[in-house]
């Protein structure tokens, strides 16, 4: 695929063809998905064996194995201070089907949902499916991509439905903060919309900052669907296990869909899911350990190579500018791949307005991600330097 | 909190049809799955997979459509991994019938997809009533000839789609009716031999029509749970 063709291409699209095109590079290093690259740990891929060697395996009930959505609803509340039970969790096929499901059950036609940019643009499709209709709610870097309150109350309208908030963000790694979350949440008792809060990445928030669940905060449980699962948490992408929090009525009708789209999740992953939640999160603190020194990694080499980008406050991801090297993030990734064999996102697979941004991930093996960053260095100090002459 | 009005009226039809997908369904998983799912998880196959599955998998898909039913699909292009037949059914419901307009035609089983009609909000008939364009023709290995033919020949005319749910052995295909390029051919893997708990599927079409499937696949669940997709390739591997 050419540059020129890429051209043409935005979000997951853009996204997928790129991946297409490092897939023809020899050694390319991948620092675009967001698949953790650790292995899924042992007493969870422990417990899947136990299970397949049970010979029998029943279809589970489709909102899931009843002692896992018990699990899930016990570290909801322990973990994250939601007063929930397990009749208030749906087990889903990962984390994308439950935003599925909670688009197809809570919008209407033409019903608004104010989504933060940038953004995934995955949950555009489903709203699109749903029939709902985006609008945008800016995030800055000044303000570390925090979700401004009133930002959100001047997009407010009778036709606002929901507001989807993603914490900590793909792709800029800000979070929301305890303050603007206390004034969000007010918004939505205010005006009687529901927040819809996407907490996948919220088990990989870096200090001093702190993961908020606005689901936890006073009144909010009429107010809030939380959105996450096991597969960044526990590094178990390719078992497809997610959940949906919320109240009763929105679990049973997101149940009935969920028997028409794709019945129960696999049960050996149920199993899996369950010897994770069941665990202390001993394992999620070692990630946690390596994440960080990936971050530290990453930070000062894209320092050194001269791109701006805003400290992540939590998740896997950088979102650096190409600016300093005279470049649209589309070229430059372009040309990373091309010249450094290394792949990173354009900002434009995440909003139309990003071309000067761009996802690069940390989910690669140190030394890995240390060859990509000798890589990329000589490239961007080149580019750098020929946009600076031409100034 | 309240549902979406549409929805919510729909939701009260699906929470009338039968079953919560627990019953049923006891069965000895085979020692060639088991085996190579656990053979998956000593390999470290534990991410994502790529989007359409397994690439041996849909090989091993499209060499069983060829044999059993003398179709050919590209096993690149054609042919994507879904969470079990279920979501076969409503991907293939969803991206080929016009929500509100669409009729689909069940000519057998319309139990099966009686709950993706009703997300998709389209009416679905037997074969004895009328349908009016556009429609769809739902069919299965076991649609009796003398109800499926005139129906075949009637989408055949019309230019209507077809989604044929193939059983595991050898028999029909549209595909022999002159509708191989119209037909998107949706199934279970291992459903009938311990293996309906590990959730994997198929769709098989022309590549022109997949592509659209496999993208909305995507949208709805990324990718199928990898080592239940090596459990299904052992399984189909031994039974070739």
């Amino acid at each position: 695929m050419t540059l020129d063709e890429l051209r043409n291409l935005d979000g997951a699209k853009l996204r997928y063809a790129l991946m297409d095109l490092a897939k023809t590079i020899p050694d390319a290093i991948a620092l675009g998905r967001g698949d953790p690259d650790l292995a899924t740990p042992d007493h969870v891929v422990v417990a899947a064996k136990q299970a397949l060697a049970q010979g029998v395996q029943p279809l589970q009930p489709v909102a899931g194995m009843p002692a896992l959505r018990a699990a899930i609803a016990k570290r909801a509340r322990t973990d994250h201070g939601l007063d929930v039970g397990a009749e208030q969790v749906l087990v889903t096929t990962g984390g994308q089907e439950g935003l599925f499901l909670v688009m197809s059950a809570l919008l209407d036609p033409g019903d608004e949902i104010l989504v933060p940019d940038p953004r995934y643009t995955s949950y555009d499709q489903a709203i699109e499916h749903a029939g709902g209709v985006s609008v945008t709610v800016p995030t800055h870097p000044e303000d570390a991509f925090d979700l401004r309150a009133e930002a959100i109350e001047s997009l407010i309208t009778p036709k606002t439905k929901a507001l989807l908030l993603v914490t900590p963000s793909n792709p800029t790694g800000g979070i929301i903060s305890r303050e603007q979350a206390e004034k969000i949440a007010a918004l939505a008792k205010k005006h009687d919309f529901v927040v819809i809060s996407d907490e996948i990445y919220g088990k990989f928030v870096w200090p001093p900052h702190e993961h908020v669940s606005i689901g936890s905060l006073p009144g909010m449980e009429r107010h809030t669907i939380t959105l996450s699962g096991f597969s960044k948490a526990w590094a178990m992408t390719g078992w497809r296990v997610g959940y949906v929090i919320a109240e009763q009525n929105a679990i049973l009708g997101m149940t009935a869909i969920k028997g028409a789209t794709t019945g129960p999740v696999a049960n050996v992953s149920q199993a899996a899911a369950l010897a994770a939640a069941e665990a202390d999160d001993a394992c999620i603190e070692d990630f946690k350990v390596i994440y960080g020194e990936r971050r530290d990694l990453l930070a000062k080499g894209l320092t050194d190579m001269g791109l701006e980008y805003t400290d992540p406050r939590g998740g896997f991801f950088f979102w650096a500018k190409s600016s300093s090297t005279g470049l649209r993030s589309l070229e430059l990734s372009y040309l990373l791949l091309k010249e450094a064999r290394v792949l990173v996102f354009p900002g434009t697979g995440f909003g139309e307005r990003w071309s000067d941004y761009l996802r690069i991930t940390t989910l690669q093996p140190t030394d890995v991600l240390r060859e990509a960053v000798e890589r990329m260095t000589p490239v961007v100090k080149r580019y750098a330097a020929e946009a600076a002459a031409r100034a | 909190m309240a549902l979406a009005v549409p929805l919510a009226a729909r939701v009260a039809l699906l929470q009338g049809l039968a079953g919560d997908g627990a019953a049923g369904a006891e069965a000895t998983v085979p020692a060639s799955a088991r085996d190579a799912s656990i053979a998956a998880l000593d390999r470290g196959e534990t991410h994502y997979t790529d989007r359409p599955g397994i690439l041996p998998l849909r090989q091993a898909v499209a060499d069983a459509l060829r044999t059993r039913h003398g179709v050919e699909v590209d096993a690149g292009k054609g042919v994507v991994i879904t969470c079990g037949v279920v979501e076969a059914r409503f991907v293939a419901i969803q991206q080929l019938v016009p929500a509100g307009s669409g009729t689909v035609v069940a000519l057998s089983h319309p139990e099966r997809v009686a709950a993706a009609c009703i997300v998709r909000d389209v009416r679905l008939v037997g074969p004895d009533a009328d349908a009016h364009g556009p429609a769809l023709v739902y069919l299965t290995s076991d649609t009796p000839a003398e109800t499926r033919d005139p129906w075949l020949a009637r989408a055949a005319d019309e230019g209507w789609a077809v989604v044929f749910e193939a059983a595991e052995e050898s028999g029909f295909h549209p595909a022999s009716a002159g509708l191989a390029d119209a037909t998107v051919t949706v199934g279970g893997i291992g459903a009938g031999q311990g293996l309906e708990a590990w959730r994997v599927g198929y769709l098989a079409a022309p590549a022109a029509t997949a592509g659209p499937l496999r993208d909305f696949k995507q949208s709805l669940t990324l990718c199928t749970t990898n080592l239940s997709q090596w459990g299904a390739l052992a399984l189909m591997e031994e039974h070739a």
